[in-house]
């Protein structure tokens, strides 16, 4: 399925950048964005959902509704929404994806 | 004055911060337990600290207020324990269950003050799960704290101050807005405004900033219904049908934000035990933010959606009571401020009441428009369909038990944003008031925890 960026920078755009991996696809960030900001300008989703197979792409970004929750290359799992981005993160939003 | 008493408040927004200082001026340190990365809660929220915006940038009219609040609690931030970053995931037996980014650990407590603060209140709307939407807040977040527009361009639907605060706030930050959707009409708000003549500056604030989008060439409409969303076969949102009740109109838009004012979150309130106001989706506390539950206290808006402001004076309130609870000596400031505090909490309540006139939720009629196809529960796709036929076939009066033959609210939210539709639906199809059916019973975790969450 294709994917696209959704959301669009304002403003803030000087910030340092950080490099980063999200399903394998090279990122640019910045500094001080939230992994979930790194989705929405690149690929755009944050995987599928168990049940209805559509992707997810947020929806409260507050931490409440859960629904960005991705995978770090470690295995850990975390809120797309509540975490800073890091250079050299790799990123993936399907666990399938990694072969676990 | 040194008390031995371990006191701990929850959630560092306008209520949390404000409790602290109060608590801190009469010499005590409490621990400040925040799920946020900096303190501020949502409506003060901090950018991340590589962001380098303006406070006028960032929070507009309100940008005196956040300012002096966040210079206020980070003087005293090193005189308490402010643990950020931090969620309290259970409550049990006087002891919080907390995770933070090093894994889990408890802290036991004497003295509670609870400010959980709130999250949107969205009814379901068809498509809403395509992924593009968002609720309101959510699009409010992105913009203050990343300067991101979460589509070009981005619409806003729903009722209630916040619809227009958001568009509005949008329009100023550069963003393409395509169009605001309030569901409640032009009657409802004239109505209203007796009540809204008590705060009479944020009313006309809020009359400013709808002004200011239609000046700017904002499509505005008020009344606006059988909203429905579109998307490509990409998930993505491609646009919103609209009727005015003449004619349907499909506007385009790349996401749209969604919301009907804000409801309490009341997980933990539940958890410690704290029972809810009759009728009513909230906890139960006196006017000082006392529960009947010993050495509980509650404020801001996790008691009762009142705002930012009431949300400061409640912390206020509730730090005074609890000080006055162990004996302590408070100054003749604080308890001054306590009193003034109080009647301040009335006119805002009153104020609150024309907001809930000037913009009603949907009511049972929106449910028999809606498709039944419609997605209630997004986390696990249960139509709208699914729920009704439950309500009939079973006779469920009570949204716990539509939990349990549906999954409706089962899922990762845990019934965060499709509890106030469940009920809506369950009285629309039994006859009842809403506010005869019972709310989602709270289960600890109250978010899900990470597999690698591990004692320290």
């Amino acid at each position: 399925m294709p994917s696209r960026p959704r959301a669009k920078r304002l403003s803030e755009t000087e910030r340092e950048g950080v490099s980063l991996h999200i399903d394998g696809i090279a990122v640019r960030a910045l500094a001080g964005d939230t992994v979930l900001t790194a989705i929405l300008l690149s690929t755009g989703q944050t995987g599928a959902d168990p049940f209805n197979h559509t992707k997810q792409a947020g929806f409260c970004l507050m931490g409440a509704c859960q629904s960005c929750w991705v995978w770090t290359a470690e295995g850990q799992r975390l809120r797309a929404c509540d975490t800073l981005v890091q250079d050299g993160a790799q990123i993936f939003t399907d666990g399938a994806g990694m072969g676990w | 004055m040194v008390s031995g008493d371990q006191i701990v408040i929850i959630g560092a927004g306008p209520a949390g911060m404000e409790a602290a200082m109060t608590l801190v001026k009469s010499g005590l340190r409490p621990i400040v337990i925040d799920a946020g990365a900096r303190s501020g809660g949502q409506i003060y929220r901090r950018p991340p600290e590589a962001h380098t915006r303006c406070y006028k940038e960032i929070y507009g009219a309100d940008a005196a207020k956040a300012r002096h609040l966040h210079d206020a609690f980070d003087e005293v931030c090193d005189t308490i324990d402010y643990r950020p970053n931090t969620r309290v995931w259970a409550v049990h037996n006087a002891t919080l269950f907390l995770e933070d980014p090093d894994g889990h650990q408890t802290q036991t407590y004497d003295k509670l003050i609870l400010c959980s603060g709130a999250t949107d209140l969205v009814f379901p709307i068809p498509g809403w799960e395509t992924p593009g939407c968002y609720s309101l807040g959510g699009a409010q977040i992105s913009l203050k704290s990343q300067a991101l527009a979460l589509g070009d361009p981005i619409g806003f639907a729903g009722a209630g101050p916040l619809l227009w605060l958001v568009a509005w706030q949008h329009l100023k930050a550069g963003a393409e807005v395509a169009g605001v959707w309030c569901t409640a009409s032009l009657k409802n708000l004239a109505f209203a405004l007796p009540w809204l003549a008590l705060r009479p500056r944020l009313a006309l604030r809020g009359v400013r900033q709808i002004f200011a989008l239609w000046r700017a060439g904002v499509p505005i409409q008020f009344g606006a219904r059988s909203l429905l969303v579109t998307a490509d076969g990409d998930d993505h949102v491609t646009g919103l049908q609209w009727s005015n009740g003449r004619k349907t109109t499909d506007t385009p838009l790349q996401a749209l934000a969604l919301g009907w004012h804000l409801r309490s979150e009341t997980q933990l309130s539940q958890l410690l035990n704290v029972p809810g106001r009759p009728g009513q989706s909230r906890p139960m506390t006196d006017e000082k933010g006392r529960s009947p539950v010993h050495g509980i206290y509650l404020a801001g808006d996790g008691v009762e959606i009142l705002g930012a402001d009431a949300a400061a004076t409640g912390g206020r309130i509730a730090a005074s009571a609890l000080l006055a609870d162990m004996g302590c000596k408070q100054t003749g400031m604080t308890a001054l401020r306590s009193v003034l505090d109080r009647l301040n909490h009335a006119r805002m309540r009153v104020f609150a009441k024309g907001l809930a006139r000037a913009f009603p939720p949907p009511d049972s009629d929106h449910y028999r428009a809606v498709p039944e196809t419609t997605v209630v529960c997004r986390c696990e796709n249960v139509s709208l369909a699914t729920v009704r036929a439950a309500a009939d076939n079973w006779r469920c009066q009570d949204i716990n038990r539509i939990k349990a033959l549906t999954r409706a609210g089962m899922g990762r939210c845990q019934g965060r944003y499709c509890g106030a539709a469940l009920t809506a639906i369950v009285a629309a199809e039994t006859g009842r008031a809403t506010s005869e059916i019972p709310d989602h019973r709270a289960q600890a975790p109250v978010y899900p925890l990470s597999i690698t969450a591990k004692d320290h």
